[in-house]
């Protein structure tokens, strides 16, 4: 039974507690599939087994079968599809985010731990401001801390 | 000296595009998303904006680009020197790694009079030699605390009930100082301890040797005398007339109280909390139960779901932020660890929810019998006879042996929220922390598996509770929550607002 399509994205519902989705590896990344799926992990098994058309297929089988006191309601396979499809789209996003920003956040982190001061940048425009430098919180002179030679 | 400016159109923006910066973000409820920049900074903004802005679809003028550009979450062509303000600011958000080990908790003795269903290490005996520290084993301990880098060193005195080896306290306590002051540290000292059986000597020692006690509460008679059992069922009794006859002799601000939470104090919130206001404490941690020894062993008697904790904990908040509206000061401990983090550019050295994690880097026990371990759950773990995360012993290991070997590196290498699945990704990462020790104890290895974890459950549910509260635009919400994190009261505090 064919679930739901969308660019990329396709699911089969094989029974109230299995399905298949297929996704077009050129809108989805790996990454973002694996970190989707690491936290739909408490509630389904989740396999991606080798796909023959280049398509990625996550065959999905929900953990719960049968009603219990803590769980009294089952997880309905749509809704896991659903919820799983806003998921991969975040992952999708956040991996975007993460390849802009990767070598910033690295240089930051070298910033602000680096004890030697070399990474430092001047800042632009000129200190030569009578005003700010009278200021003891001015950015002036916050700045001057990171910037002047190691003491 | 002249002043020198840019030209004017130096200061114009220009048409170009922007430029991300690394952040983080998530779905709340109610339609809402929570974007938290690397430095800890956030918005919260309608479902959809996280995706306009990661696809460069935010226009120039707007107020929401101004807001994520005030807030560093990009950048354009007219944007200051960022970079530098952003390490600065990570630096400070992490200024609690510097210094390394700053608290040290000697177990003295692991006698105690009382029986704790939750309590993992006590044992009643009067045989003072096989539980108690010896004279050179704190001698030697001592050694080893000093030698951490850190300028201002805590001492925490724990058991067992550390004021039946009072002895072994006052040999160490001159020890200590002396040594401190040798090398140029700040000392704190600290004893936690039920107050059973201390005496009017020991507290004044502890009034002269400005001392802070640590004493346990768990709420009205019915809750303490039943979660903390000891000959003649009187705990609470003697903990309440106890704590008034140390804060006459100590001093008001030198007593405080740590509640303990068990299946039955579940069923009461309000109760506990106006206890604490009855005994005119200003402060409250409703703590959940640590999976640690004996706590396990009977957990039909203590054990529960977090559920029914996180119930607990918001019919609490709720109660405590009603009081506080109503003019009584009382903060919730967790909840004001947490907002300093989401609201200032501060972390905090709270040792249970930080990256890296306290054990070993913010906290050292040192046991009875020498024995070194990352954090008090550690030593626990070890008297259930998993010695996973013993450091070493200070008869046999040096300061440099204790943090290069594997058990402390194997441990490091799982301490870091920034780099373990699931956490690497979340928006709360800048708020929350990483406890290896939780991980192996509940889920079997120290990397853990968060889906399941109930560490990750009950912070992201407390976390974002708390920016369901921040984002409600509530002002007196605010002063009260800033009085908390300032440790001020709510009529000291005139205006606050989230950054």
């Amino acid at each position: 039974m064919i679930g739901a399509a969308a660019d990329g994205f396709k699911s089969e519902v094989v029974s109230n507690l299995s399905a298949t989705i297929y996704l077009d590896p050129r809108i989805y990344s790996r990454e973002a599939i694996l970190k989707a799926c690491y936290w739909f992990t408490n509630v389904a098994y989740i396999q991606i087994p080798e796909s023959p058309d280049g398509r990625i297929a996550i065959q999905i089988r929900l953990r719960q079968t049968v009603p219990t006191l803590e769980e009294p309601q089952l997880e309905r396979i749509e809704e896991f599809i659903g919820e799983f499809c806003n998921s991969l789209l975040d992952f999708e996003l956040r991996r975007q985010v993460e390849t802009e920003t990767a070598s910033l956040k690295q240089l930051i982190l070298a910033k602000a731990f680096s004890e030697s001061g070399v990474l430092e940048d001047e800042p632009p425009g000129t200190i030569a401001d009578p005003v700010e430098n009278r200021k003891p919180t001015s950015l002036v002179q916050i700045m001057k801390t990171f910037t002047s030679p190691k003491e | 000296m002249a002043r020198v400016f840019y030209p004017v159109e130096s200061y114009s923006a220009s048409e170009a595009g922007y430029r991300l910066l690394p952040f983080r973000f998530l779905r709340l409820e109610s339609n809402k998303e929570l974007l938290v920049n690397q430095v800890g900074e956030f918005v919260v903004a309608p479902f959809g904006t996280a995706q306009a802005l990661i696809r460069k679809q935010l226009t120039r003028g707007s107020d929401i680009y101004a807001t994520f550009k005030a807030k560093q979450f990009i950048a354009d062509d007219s944007s200051s020197p960022l970079l530098d303000l952003l390490a600065t600011k990570y630096r400070t958000k992490y200024g609690f790694i510097e210094g390394f080990t700053k608290l040290h908790i000697f177990v003295v003795t692991l006698r105690c009079d009382h029986s704790c269903h939750y309590c993992q290490v006590s044992r009643q005996t009067a045989d003072k030699s096989t539980y108690d520290m010896s004279y050179e084993t704190a001698g030697k301990s001592v050694e080893l605390m000093m030698k951490s880098p850190a300028r201002h060193v805590t001492l925490e005195f724990q058991g067992g009930e550390p004021l039946l080896a009072f002895d072994v306290i006052r040999y160490i306590v001159p020890l200590a100082k002396r040594r401190a002051e040798a090398l140029g540290k700040d000392l704190d000292i600290v004893v936690t301890t039920n107050l059973a059986n201390a005496t009017d000597d020991m507290l004044f020692y502890l009034r002269d040797e400005n001392i802070k006690i640590s004493t346990s509460l768990d709420g009205p008679a019915f809750i303490h005398n039943a979660n903390r059992p000891r000959p003649g069922n009187n705990s609470y009794e003697l903990t309440i007339k106890n704590i008034e006859r140390a804060r006459k002799i100590l001093g008001y601000s030198k007593v405080a109280a740590l509640m303990t939470t068990t299946q039955l104090s579940l069923q009461h919130p309000t109760e506990i909390i106006d206890e604490y206001v009855r005994l005119d404490f200003h402060s409250i941690f409703l703590r959940p139960l640590s999976p640690y020894g004996f706590a396990v062993k009977t957990k039909k008697k203590t054990g529960y779901q977090l559920d029914n904790f996180l119930n607990f904990y918001r019919t609490g908040l709720a109660h405590i932020l009603q009081l506080n509206r109503a003019g009584y000061n009382l903060a919730e401990v967790y909840a004001k660890i947490l907002l300093t983090k989401i609201l200032t550019p501060d972390g905090t050295g709270f040792v249970d929810l930080q990256s890296p994690a306290g054990a070993g880097i913010n906290v050292l026990v040192y046991n009875y019998d020498g024995d070194v371990y990352a954090t008090d759950e550690s030593r626990m773990l070890a008297e259930m006879g998993d010695h996973t995360f013993r450091l070493g012993n200070v008869w046999t290991h040096s300061h440099k042996d204790i943090f290069t070997g594997d058990p402390f590196l194997n441990l490091v290498s799982a301490s870091c929220n920034q780099s373990l699945t699931g956490c690497s990704d979340c928006a709360l990462q800048p708020y929350c922390g990483a406890d290896p020790i939780y991980n192996h104890t509940t889920q079997g290895d120290i990397f853990g598996h968060r889906p399941t974890s109930n560490f990750c459950k009950r912070n992201m549910t407390i976390i974002k509770y708390l920016f369901d509260l921040i984002s409600k635009q509530d002002s007196e919400l605010m002063r009260i929550f800033f009085a908390w994190i300032q440790n001020s009261s709510l009529s000291e505090v005139s205006k606050a607002g989230p950054s």
